[in-house]
């Protein structure tokens, strides 16, 4: 016969088990197919851990804040299509290396030649279940640089062409005493995408000088139609250190010449359309 | 004469107090009902006193959480790992986004059924979120409090020796090693209080001759809430069998006598089997939940594991790493991939040979290609030993919310004597060892004493099973992800660690004074109530434990025992 303390030990159990059957049951709520999400769709993702792998959930407006924009569709092809489960992320990484393309980023955001661009790739997996269904899209987002840190990469406008626009200036890159910010707040250089190298031999004396002549042809180009006064070419060299370790490479910037002096928003000259 | 009045007047302050003697029914459960109360307490106040404490999050509380619609609540920039973030908010989740990352398949883990609770509790708290890591903090800490008033009403001997020994228990849980897990994104409050209600629920289960109901019943569902906690603690599966059929759970019936007719192997086996067919069930429904759990378990994250138990554990630490590739059937140009985990730059998974490396090293094959390598065994356990020294996770997770003015990845101290204890072990990490194995002795050597009451022998055999356990879970630990996160997974080794150095002194305490350890006799006046020597009610008639038997006045108990 069972002892009289043994039934409240027994209810307890019963309790504990009987949770334990519920579990927690919070259902995904539905989402938009991978292949259902194109070109120019935008995305927006509520923590850091949501920005990487797949992503099924409904795009937002894109002069809604949002994180990504799809640029290009890649379909994943060759024996890692055949697969019937979905590779691994690191698999699917690799398969992927070069084809989210910079060429095709750059066209879809309207850069010019010497626009220079921090964006962020992201390749997005179709779901395992989308996967085994025959779904083999992938969408190649851009994110773009990170305005406020505690926000991360927001924009509340569409990319496509944004470079072509005076807006652009809250996706460039620049600097304020070595700092990147986004161009659209104060700074004192603006990179020009023309990374360049001096050549070998011992440091330069004076590593500014020839530094400085490599990168004006494209600083000019950068300001074709820019009637802003008193800019210089403001050239990021190697340092001593640095060169010993074989580093040549020149990157192109400018700025005010006084070096108390900022700018807010771009000087590109493709950003007036 | 002076000494003797002041030594009289104690005696007599603890015998009004109940403190001294065999406690009456009434005194066990106001001492238990007391160090329910207050043990909870300090463990809220050494948590949220001062600013909250607790432990950040290293990615695992996503898949925690996620399931229960929820994410962290905190900048996008600030490292999850450097500050404690407690709040956690409803947001609706699409696809994979509560899923492994990677993956695609959902995480499962019994420390979800505190969370759903402290969902609820929250909102009441007025805390702020849809689930707050303080509310989870509260939780864990009542039933933590629940577990140390069974330990004083099960617990043997005199009210002062189970206050003591559940004191020792509750110090354990509110060190800083373990106590900040209450307010964490991980899974091992579950684990940790379902360890400490495991042992609580053997010292019921053996309280008599034969194993009780409640206490098949109790130790089963600690066991459950335990390894479904997190994969590492299905080490405590084996010592969970063992001790469910360690005494026969049935009355047996002719008793030796009939043994003794019982000529063949088969029938002493069908009748070893008849006499424990309540455990038989529990042990089924054991292995049942624990084969349910392992099949659950993310197969991205078992990948994660076995990659890393070759990777991060063996192959560096190997003399032959090249061999042991081959050992395991693994071409051995994968031997750039040394050091990486599976979603490393250098990661085998981004070569070509991964289809082949994943057919061929399965984690059978590594366990055994480690297990016939007994220097490699030694030298792993060594490792794993070195590692128990750090509970506090170096400078890996942070202990202080952000906005508590603390350094990133800082570490809370107050309540770290234990933490302590294992540090001074770091120049001679083989005192570790060394303490499991006087406990296991000593919890054996009490185990055995057929003198000793059923209650007092439950706490011999939940003293082995205790150093046991710690067995399985490092080896659980070591063998799958070795050398990875190592720190983290030897907290429950350390734990259960802990509880041994209180354990054995309960023991100790118990070898050496029978008069706590036999059955307590009806005391008359003038008579002695401590029998010298072996107790002959060891085995007869059990009496009714934790309380003072029959009608004997616990002060004329204590009265007769000062007297002896």
């Amino acid at each position: 016969m069972m002892h009289m303390r043994t039934y409240p030990a027994l209810l307890g159990a019963a309790g504990i088990l009987f949770l334990a059957g519920c579990g927690p049951n919070v259902s995904a709520a539905q989402g938009v197919p991978t292949d259902r999400q194109g070109v120019g769709t935008c995305h927006y993702f509520r923590t850091t851990e949501d920005i990487y792998d797949s992503d099924i959930a409904p795009p937002v407006p894109c002069d809604q804040l949002h994180r990504t924009e799809t640029f290009q569709l890649v379909t994943v092809e060759g024996p890692l299509a055949d697969s019937p489960r979905r590779p691994e992320p690191e698999q699917l990484d690799e398969y992927m290396k070069g084809r989210c393309s910079t060429e095709v980023l750059r066209e879809y955001l309207g850069a010019g030649p010497r626009d220079s661009l921090v964006f962020g790739i992201w390749s997005k997996y179709p779901t395992s279940k989308e996967w085994a269904a025959g779904v083999r899209t992938v969408r190649c987002d851009a994110s773009p640089p990170v305005r406020d840190k505690e926000t991360g990469p927001m924009v509340d406008f569409p990319l496509r062409d944004v470079m072509l626009r005076e807006e652009s200036a809250a996706v460039r890159v620049c600097e304020r005493r070595d700092e990147s910010v986004t161009c659209d707040q104060p700074h004192d250089r603006e990179e020009v995408n023309a990374w360049l190298s001096l050549d070998a031999g011992p440091y330069p004396k004076d590593v500014q000088t020839p530094a400085t002549r490599m990168c004006q042809p494209f600083v000019r180009e950068f300001l074709a139609r820019s009637k802003a006064p008193g800019l210089v070419i403001k050239a990021k060299t190697p340092t001593k250190k640095e060169w010993a370790e074989g580093n040549r490479t020149v990157r192109c910037g400018v700025g005010p010449a006084d070096p108390d002096a900022t700018i807010t928003g771009t000087l590109s000259s493709f950003a007036e359309g | 004469m002076i000494e003797h009045t002041t030594r009289n007047a104690l005696h007599g302050a603890a015998v009004r107090l109940r403190l001294v003697g065999e406690p009456s029914r009434r005194a066990v459960w106001t001492a238990a009902t007391v160090m329910g109360i207050v043990w909870p307490a300090i463990m809220l106040l050494r948590l949220l006193l001062g600013g909250t404490v607790g432990i950040a999050d290293n990615g695992d509380g996503v898949r925690l959480f996620c399931p229960l619609g929820l994410v962290n609540e905190r900048p996008w920039d600030a490292p999850m790992s450097a500050h404690v973030y407690t709040t956690w908010i409803s947001e609706p989740r699409y696809g994979e986004q509560c899923a492994t990352p990677g993956w695609g398949e959902r995480y499962y883990s019994s420390q979800q059924l505190v969370l759903m609770l402290a969902k609820p509790l929250t909102q009441l708290l007025g805390l702020p979120g849809a689930l707050d890591l303080r509310a989870v903090g509260v939780l864990c800490a009542l039933a933590f409090g629940a577990v140390i008033a069974l330990l004083v009403v099960l617990l043997p001997g005199p009210l002062w020796l189970r206050l003591l020994t559940s004191c020792g228990f509750g110090l354990v849980m509110c060190d800083s090693a373990f106590a900040v897990y209450f307010i964490s994104p991980f899974s091992e409050p579950m684990g940790l209080i379902g360890l400490m209600l495991f042992c609580t629920a053997l010292l019921l289960l053996w309280r008599k001759p034969t194993a009780t109901r409640g206490g098949i019943v109790l130790a089963t569902v600690a066991l459950i809430a335990t390894m479904t906690a997190k994969p590492q603690f299905l080490g405590v599966l084996p010592v969970g069998v063992l001790a469910l059929l360690w005494l026969p759970s049935v009355h047996t019936q002719g008793g030796r006598a009939q043994q003794r007719r019982e000529h063949s192997r088969l029938q002493r086996l069908a009748r070893w089997l008849a006499v424990r067919w309540p455990a038989l069930i529990a042990c089924a429904v054991l292995c049942g939940v624990a084969g349910a759990f392992t099949s659950v378990q993310v197969e991205r994250l078992n990948r994660q594991v076995w990659y890393n138990a070759v990777f991060v554990e063996m192959l560096p630490h190997s003399p032959d790493p090249a061999g042991d590739l081959r050992a395991l059937g693994a071409p051995t140009e994968l031997i750039s991939a040394i050091g990486s985990r599976l979603n490393s730059e250098n990661s085998v998974a981004r070569t070509p040979y991964w289809d082949e490396y994943i057919q061929n090293v399965t984690p059978g094959k590594i366990v055994f290609h480690t297990v016939t390598h007994p220097d490699r065994l030694i030298s792993m356990g060594a490792r794993g030993i070195q590692a128990m020294t750090h509970p506090t996770l170096y400078n890996y997770l942070g202990a202080y919310p952000p906005d508590s003015g603390h350094e990133p990845y800082s570490k809370e101290r107050r309540v770290a004597v234990f933490t302590r204890i294992f540090e001074f072990f770091e120049p001679v990490p083989a005192l570790i060892p060394l303490i499991l194995l006087g406990t296991l002795i000593l919890g054996a050597m009490l185990a055995s004493r057929t003198w000793a009451r059923p209650s007092a022998r439950a706490v011999g055999r939940m003293t082995v099973c205790v150093v046991l356990s710690v067995f399985g879970l490092f080896w659980i630990a070591m063998l799958s992800e070795g050398a990875s996160d190592i720190n983290k997974h030897m907290i429950p080794c350390d734990y259960l660690t802990a509880l041994c150095i209180p354990l054995a002194a309960l023991c100790f305490w118990l070898l050496f004074r029978r008069e706590h350890s036999v059955n307590p006799q009806p005391v008359q006046l003038g008579a002695t109530a401590v029998p010298s020597g072996r107790s002959p009610s060891a085995h007869s008639a059990p009496p009714v434990e934790g309380v003072s038997a029959g009608g004997a006045s616990p002060r004329l108990t204590a009265a007769a025992e000062h007297r002896e």
